[in-house]
Formats: structure tokens, sequence, C-alpha cells
């Protein structure tokens, strides 16, 4: 399993990766932000995205309205504190797939990947 | 009790509770700590001996700041539970890391105060031997919300003021 983390903090990137390989996931791919985002996802293909929300360059909800633009099966995820109903619905609309709200513990992430990646942990 | 100190306990109040209760949950979730509140007391500002504070802006139909404060051991014990490695010296990754530890105590307020529309801004991160933080003259007095936890001790500040 292929694995893209984007988020700006390089620790919520160490928390999720570390979460991930405990959960026996080691493909793990990083980006900081959504531009770097884009040029990983179009040299590479990823089983599922986990991404934040407010990021510097290029923020969650664009980078998924491009990322969708090319791909629109991968299951992409926006891991973020925002979770208002028009932030809710504009995802949507962009075509998130789901939702992790910080905080969150591992084992919501597990459950994120067993229900997108069909795998169980 | 006069009708502006009544209006200003209701503030204090519209805030305090969300603050407190979205910094248990994330102390719980992210660090698995039990965070309790020992106190509340009018904030000095104040940091004596090697401390980060980590700072981030509300902005909405009111406008806010909320810091947490760690002296350097606390700040190591995030990390380590975080990341499970205890660092020693206070670095970006540290930063980073109180920086984000705020970061989702502010948004889980901020869920639980929807009517105000309110908006995060960036985490900015002070770190130093010994400092003062200052607020705005504008706005609510600060206050300063005491906690205790199994990796240590550490406070609160915020201050609001209604649009």
């Amino acid at each position: 399993m292929k694995v893209l983390l984007v988020d700006d903090s390089g620790t919520m990137r160490a928390i999720q990766k570390r979460c991930l390989n405990t959960l026996g996931v080691r493909d793990v791919l990083e980006a900081a932000d959504g531009v770097q985002g884009l040029a990983l996802t179009s040299a590479e293909r990823f089983d599922i995205i986990f991404s934040d929300w407010n990021m510097p360059n290029m923020d969650g909800l664009t980078f998924l309205k491009e990322f969708r633009a090319a791909n629109t099966t991968t299951p992409f995820i926006m891991i973020t504190t925002e979770a208002e109903r028009d932030r809710v619905l504009a995802a949507i609309q962009a075509g998130v797939s789901d939702y992790l709200v910080k905080p969150f513990t591992p084992d919501a992430l597990r459950d994120k990947l067993e229900k997108w990646v069909g795998v169980h942990i | 009790m006069t009708t502006a100190t009544s209006d200003r306990a209701q503030t204090i109040t519209r805030y305090l509770n969300p603050i407190i209760q979205s910094t248990i949950n994330t102390f719980e979730m992210m660090l698995n700590s039990s965070a309790k509140r020992t106190g509340i007391v009018l904030s000095s500002g104040r940091m004596e001996g090697p401390s980060l504070s980590a700072v981030i802006s509300l902005t909405g139909k009111a406008n806010g700041t909320i810091v947490l404060n760690v002296h350097n051991e606390v700040a190591f014990n995030v990390f380590e539970r975080m990341l499970g490695n205890k660092p020693t010296e206070v670095n970006d990754e540290v930063r980073d890391a109180v920086g984000e530890l705020v970061n989702m105590i502010a948004g889980g307020a901020k869920a639980q105060l929807k009517e105000l529309e309110l908006s995060l801004g960036i985490p900015n991160l002070i770190d130093g031997d010994s400092y003062a933080l200052h607020f705005p003259t504008d706005m609510e007095r600060p206050l300063s919300i005491e906690f205790t936890s199994d990796i240590g001790k550490f406070t609160i500040d915020f201050s609001f003021r209604d649009q």
C-alpha cells in the first residue's frame, strides 16, 4: 500500500507516518503543501491520500480540486481542525472522500485506511 | 453585580468552557495524557525559566488569541508523547509540535463557538529563558487557565473581544 501525506507541519506528518508504520504501512511519501502534493501525484500512484486543509502555497481544498481534475478514484481524506458545515460542503463538492478531524487517535486513522483501502489491519 | 461586570463574566464563560474542554480533549487524544484544570487567574503574561509559548489568533465575529505556555521539559514530554523520542533542546521540531497542539486546541474551541464563524491563524512560537507576552490593550484582560497533567503543568492564556 502506498500512502501520500500532505501537511505543512513536519510533526503532523511524523505522527501520521508513525501511526502508519505501526499499522505495517511502510510505503509513505510526504509533501509539505499542495504544490508538492500535486507534483508527487503526477509522478506516482497512491492508494490513499491524507491531506491537511490549511497550508501555505496551495491549501488542501485547492490541492483536492486540482487532483480530482486528473484522478477521480483515489481516496482523498482531509485531515483538519476545520469541520464546519460550509467547509464540509465545499470539500464534498470538490470530491473529498472523507474527513479526519484533529485531534485524532491512531485508531481513527486505521479506521479510515480500512474503510477506504479495504485492508483490515 | 453590575451589568458591565455581568456582561464580562458571560463573555469569559462563553470562551472559557470551550477552551478548557478542547484542551482536555486534545491532550487525551494526541498525547494520551489526562489534563486537569487547577485554577483560573489573571494572566501576568510572564514566563520565567526556559519556556515555550505557542500563540494563535482567531478572527471572525469576535477576535481573540489563545496561548499555550509550557516549560521546556513539558515541551519535550509533549514531543515524546507525539513522536516517541525525547528531545534535549528546543528546536524547530519541538516548536512545530507545540504549535500543532495549540492549533488543535484552538480548532476544538472554535468548533464549539460555531456562531462566531472564527478562522484560525497560523501558530507563532516564542521561546527563551524569560519573556513577557503582551495582549492588545483593546482586548479583554487576558486570563490564564492553569492545568496539571501527567506530563507536567502548563497554562492556557486567552483573551477575546466581541465585535
